[in-house]
């Protein structure tokens, strides 16, 4: 299992389009991957489970993969949260 | 029995009719559960409608442009119909559970959407919406409905519903369906604002609509008074249909002239322009007898979206509204709003008194980067046809020209770039601050034209939240003190040769009308539904009303009433 703690860095947080942009990326990977914020843990290819999370600009979230490919998925997905989503 | 409800006007007239309920499918749903052997038959049946409901949403996506909001929204219901968990908690409804599909997408969806209503960030919350939507896709798919929302309506009939939406108040237009009734609904909701544009009676804000109505009773919508009479008794229907014959006999008569220009018995000609709120307005306008529009308001570009309008949407706009009212004015606004409408958007300190805050043409100041994407968009569009621009809450000349020092900026990298576009665009001043009011002869100078914003004017010059239920009675747009400001700013307009209108809800309100063209004011900018009304108002307007108003007592608030409901009725009512 890897994690990884990371501050949501985008002006409106993770409202649909971020959140959109994080479950196509996690999707691509096979690991089970999971956000926690808060002690709230979602399943991080659900899109309703990103969005509920109303993770605004600022929140601290913990990533959570397990599986094979479960280094490159938190990579990218950190990358992608760090980066405020800029392509 | 016959029974009378108080509720909000949200576009004022009368409309007598049958009641008949949006059908939202919700409710009849049974919460019928399946035996075991037909729960596998049974979430076939709604996987496959998921499928479905994927085709229709991805259909739709091929037929919107890029990068729109549209897009954004239709692209996050394929993720939400896609979802991982939304299905294992469908499955388990169905599988474990034994709920019929129809059932099962009930309650998995409701649970959502409570839980996003629930949430303390009105951004987030604001969210649930695409899980409705979702959820009404399916519902219709599984229960074969067809998806044309008003396809049991028959014109006439009056739309019942919970809140509608503003692709709701389009059909109703074209189905002829005069009159909407709503449990909830705001008056600066685009659906509202839609159905002034339309004219469409309607009213809202009455709790627990359904005990109150039954479909096929008939009905009398007074959003004039704001009341719902459900079984109007023979005498009170009686009243009621005289009361609509006469209404609409002299809108009519108003209406046969709505096209020819407003000029009073003394040969002065007055303007009659339009406020506009959403860009679909525009169309419309000419045909109604509007003369440009003088208010476009461009909040709606920063509101409910999820990132910042750029320069090309901006442009596209506001040329397709100068091209929808060519040749005549459209004064584009520059955003109205403090960085608290926009912590979405933006980040920003909350403000103790949002009012007095930084907004309006002071956050545009504050913000230059934002400000200019809107300044070059509507300097572009100028090209296109006859645009001009004007700042809301300026408070001297020094605001004025910082402002017009980023106009000439974004001229000279507009012209750097080899870009076409309007460098001497008009620019106008809204006068909505007593400082700008008690300036005017200074900010004349430095001001192609002037529009009065009286709302805001008698808010801050009489320090009376125009919100407020407790003081409305206070906040009086006739205040002797909001008339001497128009009298200074119209002075100060005439000796330095430029137009002065009012573009405030006071234009709107017929009775003030004569008492406006008393004063001498040249433009009044309006609501697009009365324009026909006001224009007919002016005629009547004539040499013993200008005098009345010159020498009138307009020094204390019961003569000004005493003037506007007594002496000068005649002129606003027939």
């Amino acid at each position: 299992m890897i994690q990884k703690t990371v501050t949501v860095n985008s002006e409106h947080g993770l409202h649909a389009r971020p959140a959109a942009l994080i479950v196509k990326a996690a999707t691509k990977f096979r690991s089970e991957f999971y956000i926690e914020r808060d002690g709230v843990k979602v399943n991080g290819k659900s899109i309703m489970g990103v969005m509920m999370l109303a993770a605004e600009n600022g929140a601290v979230l913990t990533l959570i993969a397990q599986g094979v490919d479960a280094e490159y998925l938190i990579e990218e997905v950190s990358s992608l949260i760090e980066g405020g989503f800029r392509l | 029995m016959m029974n009378v409800f108080k509720a909000k006007s949200i576009n004022p007239g009368i409309y007598i009719g049958k009641a008949r309920f949006l059908v939202s499918k919700a409710p009849i749903i049974q919460h019928d559960h399946v035996t075991e052997d037909e729960a596998v038959a049974e979430f076939e049946h709604l996987t496959s409608s998921i499928d479905v409901a994927l085709v229709q949403v991805r259909q739709i996506l091929t037929t919107l442009p890029d990068d729109g909001q549209e897009k954004e929204i239709f692209e996050t219901q394929e993720m939400i119909l896609a979802d991982p968990d939304i299905l294992l908690k469908l499955e388990n409804l169905v599988l474990q559970e034994l709920n019929t599909a129809p059932s099962a997408v009930k309650i998995a969806f409701d649970e959502v959407i409570t839980h996003f209503e629930g949430m303390q960030n009105d951004f987030f919350a604001s969210r649930a919406v695409d899980y409705k939507d979702v959820q009404q896709r399916l519902l219709d798919i599984l229960l074969d409905v067809h998806s044309e929302p008003l396809a049991a309506f028959q014109p006439g009939e009056v739309l019942f519903c919970l809140e509608p939406s503003p692709t709701l108040i389009s059909s109703m237009a074209s189905k002829g369906i005069g009159a909407w009734v709503s449990q909830k609904g705001a008056y600066t909701s685009h659906a509202a604002i839609l159905s002034r544009g339309l004219n469409i009676v309607a009213i809202t804000s009455i709790a627990e609509l359904a005990f109150k109505v039954k479909d096929g009773q008939q009905v009398i919508v007074d959003a004039t008074q704001g009341e719902l009479i459900v079984n109007p008794d023979a005498a009170t229907l009686k009243h009621y249909e005289k009361l609509k014959k006469a209404m609409e006999a002299s809108l009519l008569k108003d209406q046969a002239r709505a096209l020819e220009p407003a000029i009073t018995s003394t040969g002065r000609r007055v303007r009659i322009n339009v406020n506009i709120e959403l860009p679909e307005e525009a169309a419309a306008l000419k045909a109604m007898g509007a003369e440009g529009i003088g208010l476009f308001r461009t909040e709606f570009l920063y509101l409910d979206r999820s990132s910042l309008p750029d320069e090309e949407e901006q442009f596209q706009i506001y040329s397709s509204v100068a091209k929808d009212m060519a040749p005549f004015p459209v004064t584009i606004r520059t955003f109205d709003l403090g960085g608290d409408k926009l912590s979405h958007l933006i980040p920003f300190e909350p403000e103790e008194n949002p009012f007095l805050g930084c907004r309006g043409l002071r956050f545009s100041l504050f913000r230059p980067d934002i400000f200019k994407i809107q300044i070059k968009a509507v300097m572009r569009a100028a090209v296109e046809g006859n645009l001009q621009l004007m700042f809301p809450m300026v408070n001297d000349v020094e605001d004025l020209l910082e402002a017009k020092e980023l106009v000439a900026e974004c001229s000279a990298e507009l012209a750097e770039q080899g870009i076409k576009h309007k460098a001497d665009i008009p620019i106008g001043v809204m006068i909505e601050i007593p400082s700008a009011a008690l300036c005017a002869d200074i900010l004349a100078s430095e001001a192609d034209f002037f529009s009065i914003g009286t709302n805001d004017l008698t808010q801050y010059t009489l320090a009376v939240d125009r919100n407020s239920e407790t003081l409305s009675y206070k906040y009086a747009q006739h205040h002797p003190s909001v008339l001497r400001l128009i009298q200074m700013v119209l002075k100060a307009a005439r000796k330095a040769g430029i137009t002065v209108g009012v573009c405030g809800e006071m234009a709107s309100i017929l009775q003030y009308v004569p008492l406006l063209v008393g004063l001498g004011l040249e433009d009044l900018s309006v609501q697009p539904a009365k324009i026909a009304t006001i224009k007919s108002i002016v005629r009547k307007c004539d040499l013993h009303l200008e005098e009345m108003v010159q020498n009138g007592d307009l020094d204390h608030l019961n003569k000004v009433e005493n003037l506007i409901y007594n002496k000068l009725k005649n002129y606003y009512q027939d």
